[in-house]
């Protein structure tokens, strides 16, 4: 597995080289969500890195609205990309972009959402040979990483030590909280409804964006990593500002470095993410009272009132006929099932009836333990 | 006649269905027990969705259903039997986002694959990617103004569905994991914990601080005001945030924009003297202050709601709903909200104007007198006339 990272000074180039590290990923402030080099400052970096033999990854990682679109492409045209091997990308609009207007390698940042085969795949059909690597979502537990490994044959990147993007919005979300106008602000942000403090806020050109407060480290699990196949292990100090850390990277890889040292040296809390297990949706079922949703099979109805030792008002919700002496089933809110014979059927008016259809709605005798939104079924 | 997008109108449950539809929508979109963004919301059993969707053909509406989570290789293999059965219960499209569920539902069937929101589509190129997997139409992100959907459409022959009324993401929709990391609740899959809503306290250089402020929380949307700017965009469809929201808010915004198009249908604008009319109707239903949003220019710092949520109570309430109308005698309210003897509540019937019942009796169904109504309960009132069966009922806070 090999590393790749961002560059924005010459000593950080020159620092990759050092540490044998062959793929830089460089950019300028008008295409990307977390680089500050002007466009003149990217060119003479292009040409540094090239002198330096290393792989180019010209990074154009922001959403472009339609009419941004021509702004962003003359940027980028004015980028001269002989020297650069590689484009990374995310917008698909983006993609379709460069896919017809030039020739270079495609490296397609699926960071967001895409934790299927079936999309992944297609990327990889759709791309086709221009393709070369996938960045893969940073909340794939290992054994979708490990999974993906199998049916992918394009080269796979995660996020291996960085900040986590929590959010990204095009409205610039601190400028009117300050009297600053700077064209980047910086803040943390912390919530009383929320036991997690000090989110990383930054607002640039392209909006609003809200970091975790701890970064990823997936610096122990990089035998694993290795192992499972996954060719490039992305090291992101763009939040950080800390590039001479990529030092102590390479020496915790090699064992020069214990992973304690390291994360006492490292300026933030550093977590895991979801590499060991996303379990992101077992609290939906918490979400809503499961029973009361109505299971189809026998299904009648609602009990929309209950009046103590008066009656119950159902309302007949389902095709399925209610008459006298039909043996149904209240199911309550709690989950109790209570059987019942019907007795006696009454309209709103209170005229005795003896069959009532759908969408009718109907009294019929009391019975204790049946509440508002109880369910009948046939029994 | 004037050509004018279809009011597509959210229906979080059969009972919103059937209001927003008699409330004039020409579409809804719905969920079934899964696959969608809104775990928490009641959504649609099978049969549920096969009344659904008949109850809307009867009245030549459509009915989209969301499968607009970001969804994982299990639950796409969950997938097949689901979008097996929209079909045969002739669901008129699907609303996606997710680009392995595009690509699975366009080989798995012949459904009509609308992309959604969350999918941020937001420029020409982004639609024409789309429109290669054999997508249909293009829910933009919140954040394209008309100008720039009106280009859209041109370049690609894509339909075009905007929101034009209800909450707002701050966020690029699909872009926000917040509720992921803080909460172990995926965002994309239907865990949204609403973290944007939250109070924050800021800390800026040099110690400035910003404290006890909602600075990612986004006004509404609001679009009755640039329903002309739609119109002139080729808009196809207008759509209503709002699957959580009530049947009082689904029949208001159903009827409000489904009137004020039908305006425009017949007289080529909107200038009408109901206008100030059909503002006032949206202003009785909850919602935060409102804003353009990004509609005609890009949102700025007017469109944050940097205020509590809930903090301003709505000037109106649901009372509740017309279940029956016993001729002469009485008409029978299914109670939200309590009321007493002695108030004034209006009926908003699915057509027509609205009418004022002075409350001067409250009876229990088997009709001993009350002093008051309590929630979840029936209730007799004094008699009406009119077709007043399924009227929404409110009244003033």
């Amino acid at each position: 597995m090999k590393f790749v990272t961002y560059a924005q000074t010459k000593f950080e180039l020159e620092q990759a080289t050092e540490l044998n590290i062959r793929q830089v990923i460089l950019s300028c402030r008008e295409l990307s969500r977390s680089i500050r080099n002007t466009a003149s400052e990217l060119e003479v970096l292009i040409n540094y890195a090239f002198d330096l033999g290393l792989e180019i990854i010209l990074e154009w990682d922001i959403l472009v609205s339609e009419s941004e679109f021509e702004a962003k492409v003359k940027v980028f045209g004015d980028i001269n990309i002989e020297k650069v091997s590689h484009l990374r990308i995310q917008d698909l609009g983006v993609l379709e972009y460069v896919l017809e207007n030039t020739d270079k390698k495609i490296q397609y940042i699926a960071e967001t959402g895409n934790a299927n085969l079936v999309g992944l795949k297609y990327l990889e059909e759709y791309i086709a040979e221009r393709l070369d690597t996938l960045i893969l979502s940073y909340q794939l537990p290992k054994t979708k990483l490990t999974e993906f490994r199998q049916q992918l044959s394009c080269k796979l990147e995660i996020l291996g030590l960085g900040p986590i993007l929590l959010f990204y919005s095009p409205r610039e979300l601190l400028s009117p909280l300050i009297d600053i106008r700077d064209e980047f602000i910086e803040a943390t942000g912390e919530s009383e409804e929320s036991p997690h403090k000090g989110f990383p806020i930054v607002q640039n050109q392209h909006g609003t964006f809200m970091y975790h407060l701890k970064d990823l480290c997936l610096l122990e699990e990089f035998s694993e990593l290795e192992k499972i196949g996954i060719d490039y292990f992305r090291v992101d100090f763009n939040m950080i500002k800390k590039p001479h850390l990529l030092r102590q990277v390479m020496d915790v890889t090699n064992n020069k470095l214990s992973i304690k040292d390291f994360k006492t040296a490292y300026p933030k809390g550093l977590i895991k993410g979801y590499y060991n297990i996303n379990k992101s949706n077992v609290l939906f079922s918490k979400l809503k009272n499961y029973r009361l949703i109505r299971k189809d099979k026998d299904y009648l109805g609602e009990v929309v009132e209950a009046i103590k030792d008066k009656y119950i008002v159902i309302k007949v919700k389902s095709e399925s006929h209610l008459s006298l002496g039909t043996q149904i089933e209240f199911v309550t809110p709690e989950g109790k099932n209570i059987p019942f014979t019907i007795s006696q059927l009454k309209s709103l008016s209170l005229n005795p009836i003896e069959k009532i259809n759908k969408d009718q709605i109907v009294l019929i005798d009391y019975r204790s333990g049946i509440w508002n939104k109880s369910q009948v079924y046939l029994a | 006649m004037n050509k004018v997008p279809e009011v597509l109108a959210p229906a979080g449950s059969l009972e919103k269905l059937k209001v927003a539809i008699d409330y004039g929508a020409n579409a809804v979109y719905l969920a079934g027990q899964q696959f969608g963004l809104r775990s928490a919301a009641e959504n649609f059993t099978y049969d549920e969705l096969k009344e659904g969707v008949e109850y809307a053909h009867d009245r030549s509406a459509l009915v989209y259903v969301v499968l607009n989570g970001f969804l994982h290789d299990e639950d796409i293999e969950k997938l097949n039997d689901f979008i097996q059965y929209l079909e045969q219960i002739k669901v008129d499209a699907v609303i996606v986002s997710d680009l392995g569920v595009v690509k699975f539902v366009s080989d798995n069937s012949n459904l009509e694959v609308h992309l959604s929101t969350q999918a941020s589509c937001l420029n020409s190129y982004n639609a024409k990617f789309w429109k290669k997997l054999g997508v249909t139409r293009v829910v933009l992100g919140r954040e394209a103004t008309l100008s720039e959907a009106k280009q859209i459409k041109e370049k690609t022959g894509l339909e075009i569905e905007m929101f034009v009324h209800g909450s707002m993401c701050m966020a690029y929709s699909g872009n926000c994991v917040i509720s992921n990391f803080t909460q172990g609740r995926d965002s994309n899959r239907g865990g949204c914990a609403h973290s944007c809503r939250f109070e924050y306290s800021l800390k800026f250089e040099d110690n400035i601080e910003a404290k006890n402020r909602y600075f990612m929380s986004s006004k509404d949307l609001n679009g009755l005001r640039v329903l002309e700017q739609f119109v002139e965009a080729g808009i196809d469809s207008i759509k209503i945030e709002g699957r959580m929201k009530s049947e009082l808010y689904a029949g208001t915004t159903s009827k409000v924009y489904s009137e004020a198009l039908n305006f425009y249908k017949e007289n080529g604008s909107f200038l009408s003297n109901d206008l100030l009319k059909w503002e006032e109707e949206l202003s009785k239903i909850v919602h935060r202050d409102y804003s353009e949003a990004s509609l005609i220019n890009k949102a700025d710092k007017s469109s944050i709601f940097d205020e509590r949520e809930h903090s301003k109570e709505s000037e109106y309430k649901v009372v509740g709903k017309i279940v029956e109308s016993i001729k002469d005698q009485a008409i029978v309210i299914h109670v939200k909200n309590a009321f007493n003897i002695g108030d004034q509540v209006e009926i908003f019937p699915p057509k027509g104007e609205k009418l004022i019942l002075n409350i001067d009796w409250i009876k229990q169904v088997d009709n001993p007198l009350l002093d008051r109504s309590k929630p979840s309960t029936l209730v007799k009132l004094p008699f009406l006339e009119g077709e007043l069966e399924n009227s929404l009922v409110r009244m003033k806070s």
